[in-house]
């Protein structure tokens, strides 16, 4: 007689046809339409590649050469890199989230927040980070001004989660812009180069790197971006 | 699209939508092929729901988890969509219909007459179960219905799928 698990890897076995979303949103009439739509693809795939980057924190990425800057109410901000997409074993099962309490934030205020992950799948998994969670602040165009102070390598943490479970993650960032590589050591950074965000609107998205156990292929979580709203100095 | 002539506020949110359709899509159009069987409906299917989420997408990030909003919206929609008999002219795949030949494609068909056997909820809440590894209470919620209901109708669709003899076929092999 066929069984539960039967069925389950008779689905699992199945390969549906290639399937594909070319997609774009109209803002301006808050549709969405993925058809004859000018494709979006290129742009996320090269986003994606920094989730290869991120578990390593190659902040050679940040260079002074490849760095750029934007407008935001007119300050100009140093940008590091962009929103690396959810990636490993465990994109489809962990979801994650960040919490940041409430309370008025100020420029160059440091920020605790919490990232939780939950697996919502059946069954256990397992989420071995090396880094402690990392927070990055997002432009109101998406881009990244801010980031945790930098990790630190082999400091971090493993997380087993049965089906159901939650874990909190702390994480901490100080809202200042982007650091810059020093002078002497373009490989290392200068945290005294970085200068408190500008009043505005942000976004905190929350990260945290998946090591999986078999050791070769690192992922990703990242969060649904928070809105936060840095007040003018006191 | 050219983000200095939008409002910043939407420039993010649009942002983390498109973030999240290349995170999601390719999970979310296999789920939909199943549910009908169908490339084009398949597509659509999750086109429509992006819709619908995009719309509420602010609210989305603050109240839900995203992927199983989206979810839930593609489950319902599909489920009211058959009943309305917008998907049943397509019940009839282009793939099954096709002359594939090659083991990949007659898997897709077997398995695919088989869930065509069953009525819409049964099937989707089969491949929540079994597909996506959800738990019956994980199934409830998305689908909006009672754990009871869940358990009904997996236990009926596996009455069902057990009498397909294709499928037994397909395990021996």
């Amino acid at each position: 007689m066929i069984s539960e698990h039967d069925i389950r890897r008779i689905l699992h076995s199945v390969e549906p046809p290639a399937l594909s979303l070319p997609a774009v949103v109209d803002q301006s009439e808050s549709t969405y339409s993925t058809r004859g739509a000018r494709p979006v693809w290129p742009l996320l795939a090269a986003l994606s590649v920094l989730a290869l980057l991120i578990p390593v924190m190659s902040w050679a990425i940040w260079s002074g050469d490849e760095s750029s800057s934007l407008g935001t109410g007119g300050t100009e901000l140093d940008t590091c890199g962009s929103l690396p997409s959810v990636a490993g074993p465990h994109s489809d099962t962990v979801s994650t989230r960040v919490d940041v309490p409430g309370g008025d934030l100020y420029p160059g205020d440091s920020v605790s927040a919490t990232i939780t992950l939950t697996n919502a799948s059946t069954s256990a998994a397992v989420v071995i980070s090396d880094m402690p969670g990392t927070l990055l602040v997002l432009s109101p165009t998406g881009e990244v001004v801010g980031l945790s102070v930098l990790p630190v390598p082999a400091v971090g943490a493993q997380h087993d989660l049965q089906p159901g479970d939650s874990a909190e993650v702390p994480a901490s960032i100080s809202l200042k812009g982007c650091p810059l590589p020093r002078t002497d050591d373009p490989t290392q950074f200068d945290e005294s180069t970085r200068v408190a965000l500008p009043a505005g609107t942000y976004y905190l998205v929350g990260i945290v790197l998946d090591l999986p156990s078999d050791g070769l292929t690192r992922g990703v979580l990242v969060s649904a971006p928070v809105q936060i709203e840095v007040l003018p100095p006191r | 699209m050219d983000a200095s002539t939008t409002d910043p506020r939407s420039s993010v949110l649009l942002t983390c939508f498109e973030y999240f359709v290349a995170t999601h899509s390719q999970s979310l159009l296999r789920s939909a092929w199943f549910l009908t069987g169908d490339s084009y409906e398949a597509e659509n299917l999750v086109q429509s729901s992006l819709t619908k989420v995009w719309s509420r997408w602010e609210h989305v990030t603050h109240e839900w988890n995203p992927e199983a909003y989206v979810r839930r919206t593609m489950y319902t929609t599909y489920i009211s969509a058959w009943r309305r008999n917008r998907l049943r002219r397509h019940e009839s795949p282009t793939e099954t219909q096709s002359q594939e030949f090659d083991s990949a494609s007659l898997v897709r068909q077997v398995v695919w007459a088989a869930l065509k056997s069953l009525p819409p909820r049964q099937r989707a809440v089969i491949l929540l179960r079994y597909l996506e590894d959800r738990s019956e209470t994980q199934t409830a919620q998305l689908l909006g219905i009672s754990v009871g209901s869940v358990k009904s109708h997996t236990s009926r669709a596996l009455k069902a799928l057990r009498k397909t003899q294709s499928l037994a076929h397909l395990l021996e092999e």
